[in-house]
């Protein structure tokens, strides 16, 4: 059980530090204005 | 009967077109589609003379010829297409009295095609309510036009447009602004390559692409535009489009100030009275400044209960996954990083909801452009312009999009400016920031006989403060950029109205859900990654922490929750979050904080509002005792290690506020500035100059404070 827990938040670190790089780091492909509250602020 | 001639009826929304047309037409109407798409085309016939007839089409309601809309470009065909049975004989462009500014826009354009036109000024009627003088002679001297005063209400004057429509061929066809200014050199090469073709015409032509891509064009004008000057990129093309905007309000506002008076004294209606107080300039300022008081008063006092009520139940909800679920590091997650992280931006909704309550009332009611009206000749003496109040206003949702309002800041240096100083304002990033250390280091004291609330006026004293630092920052941007200023000032104010609950609403569950879920992404995120750093770590001092814990205290009578309290801060503090944030501790402690604030200030960095839930996730994980507390009660627990008193204290409180306050915490933010100036230049100024600003007034207060 506690292995399995393991697996489950090593993977949820990983999903978390992947997702903050795509949005923060790796250049958006997405052209155009932001202002249709997808400009990734809060 | 005789000859019918094609006359267009052309107008901004509301300006009282339909009404004309339905005055000048009765019953002869007919009501379709123009061919292909669905953009409703009205027609009627009108008996102008014995031997004289018109056709009239009542064209869609467009601001000007520079179309975004299916709708806009139906305007625009119809005046280019020589060629259509529909192009006008006339054009008849209808204003209303109290937006001629606005109005005339289109009607220099339309006029510059050279097609005879007419000014109709609509709603005449309403002249002497509300103080209106126009000289009529002066204006069809400087327009080189016929203008006919009308109220299609009232029916008055439509005579005289039926005489002046029927006498088409005295109307003067000169254009009254010449837009080749806003580019001799490129005007005189188009007006050599196509000698025999209007020149607005063919301008009209070239940035229609610019503007609405698939405005249908017939093959006359397709020719023109294979050649359409590939010598200007479409930036430039958008930037003379914008230079000939200038070109053309500049015209208009000589032309009204010589022939339009507006005495307001004399006035007599609602919105006039209204206005005598709202944008006078002493109770103006006094009235936008009691309303002010009054948001920040409610945001405290309205939202006191329900954020108590979300704090216990984050509280609860991690007590109950800690027990509830079998014991290990995915419940340690969920139970120490992912809820607390959370409920430290949940329990922000009330008070958000309120601020936005109120913005969208203020926008809603019509009162905002009275505020932007109000603030324009104080702006101009920091660099900033009137229009700079939206965004500066619109800063205390979010940055964001405060920085693409400024677009419709016509000058350069203006909106350069503004684009720098909006993230001073107060975001609802800042907020969550505020509202705990508000809370923890400003007594929740009444004060003058109980009207006024501590913590909300100092809440107020920073929307202030961040205000006051935009404009001053303006100043300085003003007095050392060394760029032209080419500015000046047109705006409409909106009749008053009562807000409509259905778009208040929206506006507010819209913002606060776009800031909870947007908040909530990236907060979940770094808290996940958060509770790793600190809840492993490497070396003797972390493995054996309980050992080295429990033989250093064993004289000390430790009861078992106090000791695994030292034991959880003694791992935090050798696990890899405690490294980092030690080693940045000798930056931040002179500011009067220890190393755990200063990894919430670096990990804000992303986003401010990740503060508040990166404490909570370190409070937690330190904090391993299962019992259910508030982020409150955590922080207010926290001791200064050296001095061993609060560590949230009055002078590191004020410390942490000012940084707030003035640091460019904001990835989001840069990003959008640099895509806005087109350079990493100005981000990079903007975040070097906060965050400047931010650490010495930091260092300034606390060192003040603690010393006093």
């Amino acid at each position: 059980m506690i292995i399995a827990q393991y697996i489950v938040v090593g993977i949820i670190a990983v999903v978390a530090i992947g997702w903050l790089l795509k949005t923060y780091v790796l250049p958006s492909k997405k052209g155009g204005n932001c202002g249709d509250g997808d400009c990734g602020c809060h | 009967m005789g000859k019918a001639i094609n006359v267009s009826l052309i107008g901004n929304p509301n300006t009282g077109k339909t009404s004309l047309f339905n005055r000048l037409t009765g019953l002869n109407q007919k009501v379709g589609n123009y061919p292909g798409i669905t953009v409703e085309k009205k027609e009627g016939l009108c008996k102008l003379s014995r031997t004289l007839k018109a056709h009239i089409l009542d064209l869609p309601g467009t601001y000007s010829l520079n179309t975004s809309s299916l709708d806009e470009s139906v305007v625009v065909e119809t005046l280019l297409n020589r060629n259509s049975k529909d192009f006008p004989d006339v054009a008849v462009v209808v204003s209303d009295i109290e937006n001629l500014k606005r109005n005339l826009l289109l009607f220099t354009q339309i006029k510059d095609l050279e097609i005879p036109t007419i000014l109709v000024i609509n709603m005449a009627d309403r002249m002497e309510r509300k103080g209106i003088s126009l000289d009529i002679k002066a204006m069809e001297s400087q327009l080189q036009a016929t203008v006919v005063l009308v109220s299609a209400r009232k029916n008055i004057g439509i005579e005289n447009l039926k005489d002046a429509i029927a006498n088409y061929h005295q109307l003067n066809t000169t254009p009254c602004v010449n837009a080749s200014s806003i580019d001799p050199v490129y005007f005189e090469k188009l007006k050599s390559t196509y000698p025999k073709q209007q020149i607005y015409k063919l301008w009209l032509v070239i940035t229609q692409d610019v503007n609405f891509g698939k405005l249908d064009r017939n093959r006359d004008l397709e020719d023109l535009k294979k050649n359409s000057f590939k010598i200007k990129s479409e930036d430039d093309l958008k930037r003379m489009q914008h230079k000939e905007t200038v070109v053309r309000y500049q015209f208009i506002n000589n032309l009204l100030k010589n022939v339009l008076t507006v005495n307001a004294a004399e006035a007599t209606d609602l919105r006039t009275r209204l206005d005598r107080i709202l944008i006078h300039k002493v109770w103006g300022y006094l009235v936008f400044f009691a309303i002010l008081l009054l948001i920040f008063q409610a945001i405290y006092d309205w939202s006191s209960l329900p954020m108590e009520w979300i704090d216990s139940a984050f509280a609860k909800a991690s007590t109950l996954v800690q027990n509830s679920l079998p014991a290990g590091p995915l419940t340690d997650l969920l139970s120490q990083g992912i809820i607390p992280g959370l409920g430290g931006i949940v329990i922000f909704i009330p008070q958000i909801a309120i601020l936005f309550l109120f913005i969208a009332l203020l926008e809603e009611s019509g009162y905002m452009s009275r505020v932007v009206f109000l603030m324009d000749h104080i702006m101009k003496k920091f660099g900033l312009s009137g229009k700079s109040v939206v965004p500066l206003v619109s800063g205390t949702a979010c940055a964001i999009p405060a920085v693409m309002a400024t677009r419709n800041i016509e000058d350069w240096k203006e909106r350069l400016i503004t684009i720098l100083v909006v993230p001073f304002t107060t975001c609802s990033a800042r907020l969550p920031v505020y509202l705990i250390i508000i809370a923890l280091v400003i007594p929740d004291q009444r004060i003058l006989g109980g009207l006024f609330n501590m913590q909300g006026l100092t809440l107020m004293l920073l929307y202030m403060l961040g205000f006051g630092a935009a404009i001053f920052s303006a100043w300085v941007l003003n007095k050392i950029l060394p760029i032209k200023r080419k500015a000046f000032f047109v705006m409409e104010m909106p009749a008053y109205k009562l807000p409509m609950f259905k778009n208040v609403a929206i506006t507010v569950i819209e913002k606060t859900k776009s800031f909870v879920l947007g908040a909530g992404k990236i907060i979940m995120a770094i808290s996940v990654i958060l509770w790793i750093l600190a809840s492993y770590g490497y070396g003797e001092q972390f493995t054996n922490a309980e050992k080295i814990v429990t033989e250093a205290s064993i004289n000390d009578n430790l009861t078992s929750s106090e000791l695994s309290q030292k034991i959880a801060s003694h791992k935090l503090e050798h696990s890899f979050i405690g490294y980092v944030g030690k080693a940045i501790e000798p930056a931040v402690r002179p500011l009067g904080y220890d190393w755990k604030i200063g990894i919430a200030i670096v990990s804000s960095f992303a986003a401010r509002e990740v503060f508040v839930g990166t404490l909570a996730t370190i409070y937690s994980v330190e904090s391993d005792d299962g019992e259910e507390e508030t982020i409150k009660n955590r922080m207010r627990a926290e001791v200064n290690p050296i001095l061993g008193t609060p560590l949230f204290n009055f002078a590191s409180g004020i410390s942490l506020l000012l940084f707030y306050a003035f640091a460019m915490q904001c990835m989001s933010t840069l990003a959008i500035v640099k895509r806005e100036t087109n350079s990493w230049k100005w981000p990079a100024i903007q975040f070097s100059f906060m965050t400047v600003i931010a650490y010495f007034s930091a260092l300034a207060a606390y060192q003040i404070l603690n010393n006093l």
